[in-house]
């Protein structure tokens, strides 16, 4: 009798262990900090680029054609150094290995580098592309190798590019589309694209094209703008419009819709674009709320 | 007799068999007497002889089955139909459209067959209640009025609609069409002739799109053209755009994207790219035709389709806000985007005319009437130290579910979003 119990116990445990759901994730966001001014007291004005570079975060603050460098320990988003980026209209950053900054300039339309102190290194100059057409960059994401992946709005396609600007590879955009609004890398070397229109996301294996990861999103989302993929393949959609965020597991399925519309912390008003550092937080720029929002993931 | 004559004798068999068990369906359904069917109901219903006089007759009244369409004691539906009006044709009449049709008339999709067709009988083919194109412009009013009074007309769309267009559904084309430009036009224009070469310049149109430049439905514009023509097109400079017309490939453009019209337009294009901010698709590959047509247009600016729908395009989300406010904002309602963007560039966020919201909303809303109530740059939000208060702290513009644009249900639940002392 004794030692059917032992074998019930087990049998018991497994049967009411709730089975983990494809297309649902159970995760959620916790609110960690806001940060509205830098230490002068300046204030955030339509922040909309963030780059997670563990120990650092950097902001793009547009409005204010600058660039802020922020450090999260201790619990406290304080920012650490202050860039001004002149002329620029900064709508995005990201920094390499050897943190050096490369900006998108959203008036010139054109990627602009700096070096690690900040200083301009002018822009980034493309050489040995094919084709005899136009680039012209919507956005942009740096490999673990330091090329860029540069979003080729006029050309329809992905260009892979050195530090320096050299071309690497390219890759075209697929061939049914609405409108291409933003790229990201996953750890695996793949490229995935963000179609705001028919709100779909594409990807491509490294090495393949792209083929359609999902295109039944319209019931969840609004107008989706920028898109970023944790370790784990799952992919963080930036509804701008809709005031949130969405996750989509790695398959692509629809995994929950996190946060809402407001101007309270926690809440979102037109966001623009979010990153994960290291150990899972979110960072968000809030564009319309001036701020920068982090997050810790909580399973 | 061989089994080939034996075969077509069962098969000939057969077939009278299925068909006097068709006809003879109702009469055993109602058990009617010998010779009752129609002749009984015409005896009370009088007014059918005149009916039954006219050139056309329904299948089914003609051969005195009016048990075909009515119940003769009971129904659950109006004048004793034995079916729901709306499906009781599809019973006999079950091919109208294929499964993969690609465009199918609304008033097939209702079910709505009378209002075309008269289900006893008609002075016109087919049943239909009026001939020609009247017919159809008894429900498409509008464009028959301007078909009416277009200066240079289409004679076709005069006659008859379905010269060009199928009346229940196109398996291959929108809109109806029985087939798309130019297979269509070219049933009827010859694209060999020298006047129709001469008039195109020698550039070999035949095999283009015809409605890209010439509005089916006539204009008021010579060649029935669009009303709206772009200079290069009404002075015939195609050269602008195309290369010459005996090149190689003469119709290919000379540059892509919004480099082809920035050799024109280069004092609009020069304004946009200094503005912090760009109307992305205007950049793209497609560029400014994303947006407008090159050739002719019904509408203003040349833009290929009515502002709410080409805006509509891209922006579905924001019209469906719109669609499901309880109030409607009235540049959206009547299809005016530009009243608050700049549909090319911006210095400012959403591509706003304005830097200021109070400034952009003034220009339709007297903003004083709100005098009441603190607003403007030195008004900082209670809800966060970077913001200061506008329009836009209170309403969304593109509609909420909620009266005025509010973002809350309840005025009381609006204002205590800052005035958190007086919440309840």
């Amino acid at each position: 009798m004794r030692h059917s119990f032992i074998f019930l116990i087990p049998l018991l445990a497994a049967v009411l262990t709730p089975f983990p759901s494809f297309g649902s994730d159970q995760s959620k966001l916790k609110h960690v900090n806001s940060s509205y001014a830098d230490a002068a007291q300046i204030g955030l004005k339509s922040p909309e680029g963030v780059s997670c570079n563990d120990p650092y975060l950097y902001v793009a603050d547009t409005g204010n054609s600058r660039l802020l460098r922020y450090t999260y320990q201790d619990g406290a988003l304080l920012v650490d150094k202050v860039f001004p980026a002149g002329d620029v209209v900064p709508i995005q950053v990201q920094v390499n290995s050897r943190a050096e900054f490369y900006l998108l300039d959203g008036k010139a339309r054109q990627i602009v580098r700096l070096d690690t102190a900040g200083n301009p290194k002018g822009t980034l100059s493309l050489k040995g592309v094919p084709g005899t057409q136009k680039v012209v960059p919507k956005s942009f994401r740096i490999d673990g190798r330091d090329n860029l992946y540069i979003l080729d709005l006029f050309s329809e396609r992905v260009l892979v590019v050195d530090g320096e600007g050299t071309f690497q590879s390219q890759l075209a955009f697929p061939e049914d589309y609405g409108f291409i609004s933003d790229l990201a890398l996953d750890e695996k070397g793949a490229v995935y694209l963000l179609d705001s229109v028919r709100v779909a996301v594409h990807k491509a294996d490294q090495g393949g094209e792209f083929r359609a990861l999902t295109t039944g999103l319209k019931s969840y989302v609004n107008f989706p703008t920028y898109l970023t993929v944790d370790e784990r393949g799952r992919v963080f959609v930036v509804d701008q419009y809709g005031s949130g965020l969405v996750l989509l597991a790695a398959d692509g399925s629809f995994a929950g819709r996190k946060l809402g519309m407001g101007w309270d912390e926690g809440f979102l008003y037109y966001p623009a674009q979010v990153c994960l550092n290291a150990a899972g937080d979110l960072f968000i720029a809030d564009r319309n709320n001036s701020r920068v929002q982090q997050f810790m993931q909580i399973e | 007799m061989n089994i080939r004559t034996v075969s077509l004798s069962l098969l000939i068999a057969a077939l009278f068999g299925l068909l006097s068990v068709a006809t003879s369906s109702a009469a055993d359904k109602f058990k009617l007497a010998e010779g009752a069917r129609g002749k009984l109901c015409l005896s009370c219903h009088e007014t059918f002889k005149d009916k039954m006089a006219k050139p056309f007759l329904h299948t089914p009244l003609a051969d005195g089955d009016c048990t075909g369409c009515h119940s003769p004691h009971t129904s659950d539906h109006g004048k004793l139909m034995a079916a729901d009006p709306q499906e009781i044709c599809y019973t006999c009449h079950d091919a109208m459209v294929s499964e993969s049709a690609r465009s199918v008339h609304a008033v097939v999709v209702e079910g709505q067959c009378v209002l075309c067709h008269d289900p006893h009988s008609s002075e016109h083919r087919n049943n239909l209640l009026k001939a020609g194109s009247d017919l159809c412009f008894s429900c498409h009013e509008a464009l028959g009025r301007d078909i009416t009074a277009n200066k240079f007309k289409h004679d076709p769309v005069q006659d008859d609609c379905l010269t060009c267009h199928n009346p229940h559904a196109s398996d291959s084309q929108k809109k109806l069409l029985a087939d798309q430009a130019p297979a269509l036009c070219v049933n009827c224009h010859d694209t060999e002739k020298a006047t129709f070469r001469n008039i195109h310049i020698g550039y070999p149109v035949g095999e283009s799109n015809c409605v890209s430049c010439h509005n089916p439905h006539g204009s008021n514009t010579a060649s029935i053209l669009y009303d709206n023509v772009h200079d290069p097109v009404s002075k015939g400079m195609c050269k602008q755009c195309h290369g010459e017309a005996n090149a190689a490939d003469p119709l290919a453009l000379k540059k892509a994207g919004f480099e082809l019209c920035q050799g024109c337009h280069y004092e609009m294009m020069n304004e946009t790219f200094n503005k912090d901010r760009v109307h992305w698709p205007l950049i793209d590959k497609t560029g400014c035709l994303n947006c407008h047509t090159p050739h002719a247009s019904s509408e203003n600016a040349l833009l290929k389709e009515p502002m709410l729908d080409l805006c509509g395009n891209c922006h579905a989300d924001t019209l469906a806000r719109q669609e499901r406010s309880q109030t409607k904002h009235q540049p959206i309602a009547e299809g005016e985007c530009t009243s608050c963007h700049s549909p090319h560039g911006s210095d400012n966020l959403f591509v706003l005319n304005e830097s200021s919201i109070i400034d952009l909303c003034a220009t339709c809303h007297e903003w004083q009437n709100h005098s009441s109530h603190p607003l403007g740059v030195d008004v900082v939000d209670p809800r966060n130290p970077n913001l200061t208060l506008d329009c836009l702290s209170c309403h969304r513009t593109h509609g909420t579910e909620y009266q005025k644009f509010l973002y809350y249900e309840t005025t009381n639940d609006q204002c205590v979003q800052c005035h958190a002392k007086f919440r309840r």
